[in-house]
């Protein structure tokens, strides 16, 4: 691995103490296992360096990237400090106080198992060797945690690799080049207080002002800011670049596999061997598959990320669904927020999760069902009565056939474009997703016609059903469906819920064998 | 009797350890010849589909497909711009005129070019004219893979009716690359149709699972993983059919429902290899056609040409003082937001194309970069601003980029 890797590396593993320290402490919320908890620790820390960062922009003075870069150095150092004391007056207070007392004690305390080891007996290998023994090679190996190693070993050598190709290679995609790079360039020579204006306002001033312009003006500072503080530890932010991609795709690997476990563990599967593997299978499936690893190999665009946080606001939703515990409820809404901050189809994103929330309880359904029937009649009646134009206290709105223009927002292009056999070819006969979708029809059935089945995967589906038909609506009604035809940003939409949908997949999978209910 | 998963799974904990299923090697032999025959006969099928026009024609016009001398066997080695005819106006293109007898197309449907240096930093495209057609039909061919090309053109638009014409297209995928792509002259060494037989098919569908298309920039979604090939063209094809076959069978015969782990192990080592083949692709193109040899960073070699212009613009500047130049960057391309990059923090903004409105904006000292490709867009340009009321002046700044500057003095110049 190039050395130059080492310090963005430590860099994004710093943020884990502040990210354990915001979950345990802040947000209360209960410890799953080991690689859960890393995920869960990772992204919380990212997002704070992301909130503090857009806070700084805030501030009525330069401030220098050096100087945001410092300031996030002594927050997480502050934070592994506290966090070894914290753990240390754990132990001490482990080793005098009562078994009861261990159980209240401490950040690590209250875990269900303290070591993913200790997930599930079958792991222990105390009383099975004899039994090994007894049996041919590769049934042990495979009654053995050694699959996983092997999968795990294997994603391991993915993730390196595509950081050692994507150093390599250059950044080549519209929103890094137009957006991030050259944000993160302005604000690393200018300070991150620096005004990103509208092309156009960059015309009227320039150059009597100093003043910059990106095409991306408006879009979220997120990424820019990370590759701007990134800067200052060398001359260029594009192989930072190259480490965050891959690092947050093997969190969130290693989010799947723990909150897999998670269930194996809920399941009893305490003597088999199937399910743990097959947990650490569904992480490395979202690892290599092609538009996934293509993602980490140019770091161009923000879908993983956006796709990481979409995963894991609904994989807290769910655990709090399970268990009822408020922490992973306050965690969901925390990376949910996290959303608008990377993309701004964030904001449509939290009306899609609010929505399939809500369908799992009955009443919100019922009103649901309300609404969309009112929608329906209101969207004819619009039709009927279109063009409509009228002033509204913030601008003027503007509804035909051919246009839908928002007050404060611009003009959105409209008319009907069903790229249907793009959609096909993209989801089903393209070499992009493994032909995983071609499962989604049987996840479906299993999940809502099959009894008996956990509200809480019903949850994960809804979600990601919802989320599709948006999609598909959104470029079908709009200018967007050139998009798909051309088989470009509407496969990145897909690639946002691919990893809910790889993780329904095994989960569903995986309750099968189990033919129990899941959860 | 071996009891499965699935049946254990029903019982305790404890019952689950004892009834765990145990198989003899000759049984473990068996399981992994049927894997391998599944395999097989799913990899056999795809080879089939994806050459089933072939066959078809093959059956039906025994010795039409006997490939055409000219175009065959003639080896048109190391050509260049200066000995053939053109097909394409630009002079970063490279195109072959594959001159033959007008041929029915339908007879035709599977082409093997054969470029033994071949670059993986060029695109290459077919280009045809049809009985049916008056305007060219162009088709990117699949990128060479160890020498080789195969395309099916069974299924490809306006590959029909009598090819009057046909040519072959060699273009730089990176436009500023074009001194490194002299490296790489196209050499052709053969076109051919070839016979179609089982033995052929199977080896153009393990080139075709092996191949590589090269990223064109700006365009992540088609990278490289897109749908230029068919889904019965990727292993992952076979990978999951020959899962369900082997589930299904599993769960017919209710015994050995675990097999699936193995199969689900070996599929993914199978994918996660071939994915990093893929990259191995991605990096040995890489090397030559962004990264300059021997440096510690990487530099795209690309960016080369625009280091002058980089330096005569900072040189400018500096001249007219820092505040004082106003540096437009038209061009919607790669090179146009590279070098937006390389020149921040100037005041250096790019834009897509020209606008009546800038020329209103534009003020007295600013500097327009237009990249050297975009030929239409530059004389927009100079029209545009040429019929503007401010003085403009019009300088080459080099072969590859033009600049177009405001003239303090008023003198309109050329």
């Amino acid at each position: 691995m190039s050395a130059s890797f080492l310090p963005f590396i430590t860099l994004l593993l710093l943020t884990l103490p502040a990210g354990f320290l915001l979950v345990r402490r802040v947000f209360n919320a209960p410890a799953i296992n080991a690689p859960f908890d890393l995920a869960t620790a990772f992204f919380s820390g990212l997002f704070l360096n992301i909130l503090l960062l857009n806070g700084l922009q805030w501030l009525p003075l330069t401030v220098s990237a050096r100087s945001a870069f410092l300031a996030l150095l002594s927050l997480h150092l502050a934070a592994a400090v506290l966090l070894m004391w914290d753990i240390l007056t754990a132990r001490r207070k482990r080793s005098g106080l009562s078994d009861q007392g261990k159980e209240q004690g401490g950040l690590l305390a209250g875990q269900p198992h303290k070591n993913i080891l200790q997930a599930a007996p079958r792991l222990n290998p105390s009383g099975k060797t004899t039994q090994r023994e007894n049996q041919p090679i590769l049934r042990a190996f495979l009654s053995s945690r050694w699959p996983e190693l092997v999968i795990g070993a294997l994603a391991l050598v993915v993730l390196v690799y595509a950081m050692l190709l994507a150093s390599r290679l250059p950044v080549l995609a519209w929103d890094a080049w137009s957006g991030w790079i050259a944000k993160a360039k302005i604000w690393a020579d200018t300070g991150l207080t620096t005004a990103i204006v509208p092309p156009a306002e960059w015309l009227e001033k320039s150059p009597s002002a100093q003043v910059f312009s990106s095409h991306m003006w408006h879009y979220p500072d997120a990424i820019g800011l990370l590759y701007a503080t990134f800067s200052t530890l060398t001359t260029t932010v594009e192989q930072g670049a190259a480490v965050l991609w891959p690092m947050a795709s093997g969190f969130l690997a290693l989010g799947i596999y723990g909150f897999l476990l998670h269930h194996v563990r809920i399941f009893s599967f305490s003597s088999t061997f199937l399910p743990g593997a097959l947990a650490a299978l569904a992480a490395l499936m979202l690892l290599i598959t092609p538009l996934w690893l293509q993602h980490m190999l140019f770091p161009g665009y923000a879908d993983i990320l956006f796709a990481c946080y979409l995963w894991m606001a609904a994989a807290h939703y769910v655990l709090w669904l399970q268990s009822g515990h408020r922490g992973h409820r306050r965690l969901s809404f925390f990376f949910l927020l996290a959303l608008p901050f990377i993309k701004l189809y964030g904001w449509l994103t939290l009306l899609i999760f609010f929505f399939a929330t809500r369908l799992t309880q009955a009443h919100w359904r019922r009103v649901l069902l309300y609404a969309g029937g009112i929608c329906l009649v209101v969207t004819l009646i619009i039709w009927a009565l279109m063009p409509i134009e009228f002033e509204t206290p913030v601008g003027l709105l503007v509804f035909d056939r051919q246009h839908l223009q928002l007050p404060g927002y611009g003009t959105v292009k409209l008319g009907f474009h069903f790229a249907d056999w793009a959609w096909l070819e993209g989801l089903f006969f393209s070499r992009n997703w493994l032909l995983m979708w071609f499962a989604l029809p049987v996840v479906v059935w299993l999940v809502f016609w099959q009894k008996p089945v956990a509200q809480s995967l019903r949850l994960f589906v809804a979600l990601l059903l919802a989320y599709l038909l948006a999609v598909l609506c959104l470029y079908s009604l709009t200018s967007f469906s050139q998009f798909a035809q051309t088989f470009t940003s509407s496969n990145r939409m897909v690639l946002h819920v691919y990893p809910i949908y790889v993780t329904a997949l095994f989960w569903v999978l995986i309750a099968q064998l189990k033919r129990s209910p899941v959860a | 009797m071996p009891h499965n998963t699935l049946a254990a799974s029903k019982h305790s904990p404890e019952s689950n350890q004892s009834s765990m299923v145990s198989l003899s090697a000759w049984q473990w032999t068996g399981q992994v010849l049927l894997a391998g025959v599944v395999i097989g006969l799913v990899f056999l099928a795809t080879a089939w589909l994806s050459h089933r026009h072939w066959f078809k024609q093959a059956a039906g016009t025994e010795g039409a497909l006997s490939p055409t001398p000219q175009l065959v066997q003639g080896r048109l080695l190391r050509q260049d711009k200066n000995s053939q005819t053109y097909l394409s106006d630009s002079d970063h293109r490279v195109a072959l005129a594959l001159h033959t007898s007008p041929f029915d197309a339908d007879t035709r449907p599977v082409i093997e070019v054969h470029l033994p240096r071949a670059s993986s930093n060029r695109q290459y495209r077919l280009a045809w004219l049809s009985s049916q057609d008056a305007v060219p039909h162009f088709f990117i061919l699949n990128q060479p893979f160890a020498g080789i090309s195969l395309t099916d053109l069974s299924s490809v638009d306006g590959w029909q009716g009598r090819i009057r014409q046909l040519g072959l297209i060699a273009e730089p995928l990176f436009p500023l690359g074009w001194a490194e792509e002299q490296k790489f002259p196209l050499t052709l060494e053969t076109v051919q149709w070839p016979q179609p037989d089982l033995w052929q098919a199977l080896r153009h569908q393990w080139l075709a699972w092996l191949s590589w298309q090269p990223p064109r920039y700006g365009d992540i979604n088609h990278l490289p993983y897109s749908s230029q090939l068919p889904w019965y063209a990727s292993p992952g094809a076979v990978l999951a059919i020959a899962m369900v076959l082997l589930g299904g069978l599993a769960a017919f015969r209710k015994r050995q429902g675990w097999l699936i782990l193995p199969v689900l192990l070996a599929g993914s080592l199978f994918v996660a290899v071939f994915n990093l083949i893929q990259g191995f692709h991605l990096q040995r193109w890489s090397q030559h056609a962004f990264l300059q040899p021997g440096g510690s960073q990487p530099v795209l070699s690309s960016d080369q040409p625009l280091k002058a212009v980089i330096a005569a613009v900072q040189q400018a500047v500096q001249k007219k003082g820092s505040a004082a130049s106003q540096v437009v960057i038209l061009g919607n391309d790669y090179a146009a937001l590279r070098l937006y990059w390389y020149l921040l923090p100037h005041n250096a903004m790019w834009f897509p194309g020209w606008s009546e409105p800038m020329s209103a904006t534009i003020r007295n000292g600013a500097i327009f970069l237009v990249p050297f490709n975009d030929k239409p867009l530059f004389a927009g340009l100079i029209n545009s601003i040429q019929a503007s009321t401010q003085p403009f002046e019009v300088t080459r700044a080099g072969e590859a980029w033009w600049q177009v500057s405001v003239n303090p003095s008023g003198e309109k110049g050329q």
